[in-house]
């Protein structure tokens, strides 16, 4: 029973993270139709800003959090300016391999500039962990997932009731009625892009606590990204966290129950993700799928 | 008087097609006046090149002396021009309100959104009940409301209709027209763009009948009516797709 | 008008431009294969490695460029290297079957796989293609690392030793692949099967209207470029005689099937031949300036985006379009012009 209840515990905690981490790119997904295929590097970079901020500094990555999120969303910036807006209506082939591409120069430049070494941040709550009788609740994974409620709820708060986030919103579901309505698509664009970059950050910043910083870590993270966001159906925010927490606990409970589970679990996200692609590919709550 | 819009030698057209060759056409403060053509004869182009979604290759557009061509679709909802497009193109997965609250997103009519939304309400008591819902979910003469009191949000001073009377029913689009009434009693540019020539001789007093890409007839809706230059220039477009046909078939 | 006047004789200049070029192409197969053949067997070591390094992204190039060519963008193409590797490398020490044998059912699992990606993924957009294809590969990476009693695992494997033929024998096979899959991809180039592609790509909705079935279209396409993908990696098996996950399933060869076609030209058949070139050279420049492994990955995603934001029609597209000096957009025909 308290097997059980442990493996729960930790489904929820994972549910939480991967809530943030896919979240991001479901949004950028929602309003601009481009699948940003860098978002695993965004995470990368969060993952190290955090990590530097709190060797060089000393800052514990909760406080950095804020200005982690606004530097990398700064470099999504620069990114769109540079490479992406001139890209907006170019055939969906050739903003997927821009993305790959930056994604790749990205990865490239932080091995070389930081080494593959693998890296962590350790903090006071990284390591303790809470015993209410059998069950063991690490700290920091109840802290990911408040924090990652914090942002999530933030979000949902700005999309539901604010003057932008409402024209965010617009835009995802009528390009064109949303241009009628005096918005400025392009700009919409550009903050959805870089906010699906700063919540990126979030989750590395996150992760610098939970799991080793590299400069490959963010392809791995892409892929059950996209798991979850196919799962839940592109384009819904409801969806993703739903499938978030699927996913989770499909990890978690093949990690407790089948031998060797720990490993088996990395490949979970995978067959998830052509389970759903052959049985439902609108995803749990999903838009209908655009037959192409 | 100086014309509120004033469009002459309007050339535009997508990609490789060229679908307005050289249209010209003026609409004074305060007056209703239709666009009229048969399907295909480039009314939603003219409304798409008037607010900015299509750049034109040719000819120039003018709005209270303020010359459009160059800009931007949003300097144009500022600058006073809200069209309600054709098939309404609501926000489906938003409420009434909301899309209406998106109707006035540009500056100068979110400081009058209060009063706005009362007025909308006002006109189209129908969206009072319907508030809260879904707009995907309601029905076509709904959503034209919705898509009416949407741009009417926006606080313009020429309102653009394109086809609203699509799809709809006959009772609804007298409900329909008969708000469309109301709001140029209330002293509203209007520029309607229609196939249905009966449902736009009832609100317009001038009109404009496009075919081929040109103005082939103009005037007002009497002198329309009765010059029967309407149904020539919808059937004129049959004749002239026939003659090329037999042209080609004795060719060949 | 009459009949006779009407008739048009069949232009000259482009009829013998059409015969002129098929010759061209003719001697370049025959130079290559004469190539293929004599430099790695009388070349030094590193001629030998060229050769086959060259051969094995020109053959990664032409297969990704297949899949492009009808709309399937493919993010994970070490998928079929890394099968190809390790089925050849099973093959070879389970059951003891020599070089050539081995590539058999190495090609085989490659064609069965890119099948069955094509049935899976079914008639979804593009972007559903790509992401599982990247989903395929890191799935089969952490695969091969779970299973070390089939695969060895994170330590990986050596082929049988005593198998083993000579390096400059197979930098020969994988420069002949290297030819034949050119000419097939030429060969299909002058078929039907090109312009269902082309459709394809376009337009899945129009394809079938045109009585091109997309699914089938798919099945074969994917078969196709899978099955000459997982063969390089077969090949390529016999040549480094290690193999690990990492190494098989790696991103790096993903990028080497994408880099030469963008670089030389997608939608063209010189453009992957002219791109996977230059993809060599870049990479030997690259090694020899800037040392580290870390810099040619680097350059190569430096090269993607550049690429796509300035080239988007590769070399060989770029110099076509120079050469033609054609007007960008196709002048309307319009019906009168017919019949006069």
């Amino acid at each position: 029973m308290s097997s059980f209840l442990q493996c729960l515990i930790d489904s929820v905690l994972l549910g939480g993270l991967y809530s943030l981490m896919a979240v991001g790119l479901s949004l950028g997904f929602g309003v601009t139709r481009i699948i940003n295929f860098a978002y695993g590097e965004f995470i990368m970079l969060g993952a190290y800003g955090a990590f530097f901020c709190s060797t060089l500094a000393g800052i514990d990555p909760l406080i950095s959090l804020p200005l982690v999120m606004t530097g990398v969303a700064g470099v999504s910036g620069v990114i769109f300016e540079l490479c992406l807006r001139r890209m907006l209506r170019a055939p969906a082939i050739n903003q997927i391999l821009l993305l790959f591409g930056t994604g790749l120069v990205l990865q490239n430049l932080a091995a070389i500039l930081w080494t593959g070494d693998a890296r962590s941040v350790s903090t006071p709550y990284s390591l303790t962990a809470e015993e209410l009788g059998d069950l063991y609740i690490p700290d920091g994974r109840v802290i990911a997932f408040l924090v990652a409620a914090v942002l999530i709820a933030l979000l949902l708060w700005w999309l539901r009731r604010t003057e932008f986030g409402r024209a965010t919103r617009a835009v995802a579901q009528n390009r064109d009625a949303a241009v009628l309505m005096g918005i400025n698509v392009t700009v919409v664009y550009l903050i959805s892009f870089a906010m699906n970059a700063a919540l990126g950050a979030a989750t590395g910043a996150i992760a610098s606590f939970l799991l080793t910083v590299t400069p490959f870590m963010g392809f791995h993270m892409l892929v059950k990204s996209f798991a979850i966001v196919v799962l839940g159906g592109l384009g819904s925010i409801a969806g993703t966290l739903a499938g978030a927490f699927v996913l989770a606990t499909a990890e978690t409970v093949v990690a407790y129950y089948v031998p060797d589970g720990i490993g088996w679990a990395e490949g979970v996200a995978f067959v998830v993700l052509l389970g759903v692609l052959i049985v439902r590919p609108r995803g749990i709550i999903g838009q209908a799928v655009e037959i192409a | 008087m100086t014309a509120l819009l004033e469009i002459s030698g309007l050339r535009a057209g997508y990609e490789e097609s060229v679908v307005l060759e050289d249209v010209s056409l003026s609409i004074g403060s305060g007056e209703v006046v239709t666009l009229l053509g048969a399907n295909g004869a480039g009314k939603t182009t003219t409304m798409r090149a008037i607010t900015g979604l299509i750049a034109p290759s040719g000819g120039t557009i003018v709005f209270d002396g303020q010359d459009l061509l160059r800009a931007r679709p949003e300097r144009r909802v500022d600058l006073g021009i809200a069209l309600c497009p054709e098939g309404r193109q609501v926000f489906p997965n938003m409420s009434v309100a909301e899309n209406l609250l998106l109707g006035s997103f540009c500056r100068h009519a979110r400081a009058r959104r209060a009063e706005m939304l009362e007025q909308v309400y006002h006109l189209f008591p129908r969206l009072t009940e319907r508030r809260e819902q879904k707009a995907g979910l309601m029905s076509g003469g709904e959503q034209q409301m919705l898509a009416i009191g949407r741009a009417l949000m926006a606080c313009p001073r020429l309102l653009l209709l394109d086809e609203p009377s699509l799809g709809l029913s006959p009772k609804m689009v007298q409900l329909v027209f008969g708000s469309i009434v109301t709001i140029a009693e209330a002293g509203m540019s209007i520029l309607i763009v229609e196939q249905n020539a009966q449902a736009a001789f009832g609100v317009a007093r001038r009109g404009y009948v496009l075919a081929q890409g040109r103005i082939a007839a103009s005037g007002t809706i009497a002198e329309l009516a009765r010059s029967g230059l309407v149904e020539q220039a919808f059937m004129g477009i049959e004749a002239a797709t026939k003659r090329e046909a037999a042209c080609l078939t004795s060719a060949t | 008008m009459n009949a006779a006047a009407t008739a048009h004789p069949p232009r000259p200049a482009a009829a013998a431009r059409q015969q002129m070029r098929a010759q061209v192409a003719f001697v370049l197969y025959l130079l290559a294969a004469a190539a293929g053949i004599t430099l790695p067997l009388v070349g030094g070591p590193l001629a030998v490695d060229l050769m086959l390094r060259t051969g094995s992204v020109i053959i990664l190039a032409i297969s990704w460029n297949l899949a492009a060519n009808a709309g399937l963008i493919s993010l994970g193409h070490s998928t079929f290297w890394g099968l190809g590797s390790y089925t050849a490398l099973l093959i070879a020490n389970r059951l003891g079957l020599p070089f050539v044998t081995s590539l058999i059912p190495a090609a085989a699992i490659g064609a069965l796989v890119g099948s069955g990606l094509a049935v899976i993924t079914g008639r979804l957009r593009g972007i559903y293609f790509a992401v599982a294809t990247l989903a395929l590969s890191e799935g089969l990476r952490v695969v091969s690392v779970m299973l070390p009693d089939l695969t060895g695992g994170s330590a990986g494997l050596y082929i049988d030793q005593a198998l083993r033929p000579a390096p400059r024998l197979v930098a020969v096979a994988t420069t002949m692949c290297a030819v034949m899959t050119a000419l097939v991809a030429h060969l299909l180039s002058r078929t039907p099967f090109h312009y269902a592609c082309r459709a394809m790509r376009n337009n899945e909705h129009a394809s079938q209207m045109l009585g091109v079935n997309p699914l089938r279209f798919r099945i074969a396409v994917l078969a196709l470029s899978g099955g000459i993908a997982s063969l390089a990696g077969g090949i390529n098996i016999w040549y480094t005689g290690f193999l690990d996950p990492d190494i098989g399933f790696d991103l790096h060869i993903t990028i080497l099937a994408q880099i030469g076609p963008i670089l030389g030209g997608i939608h063209s058949l010189a453009g992957p031949i002219i791109g996977g070139m230059a993809t060599i050279v870049i990479s030997e420049l690259s090694r020899i300036w800037l040392g580290e492994q870390g810099y040619s990955l680097l350059v190569y995603g430096v090269i993607l985006v550049v690429s796509i934001m300035f080239m988007p029609h590769g070399i060989y597209g770029s110099l076509r379009r120079l050469a033609a000096r054609r007007p960008r957009r196709p002048v309307p025909v319009r019906a009168r012009e017919v019949a006069s």
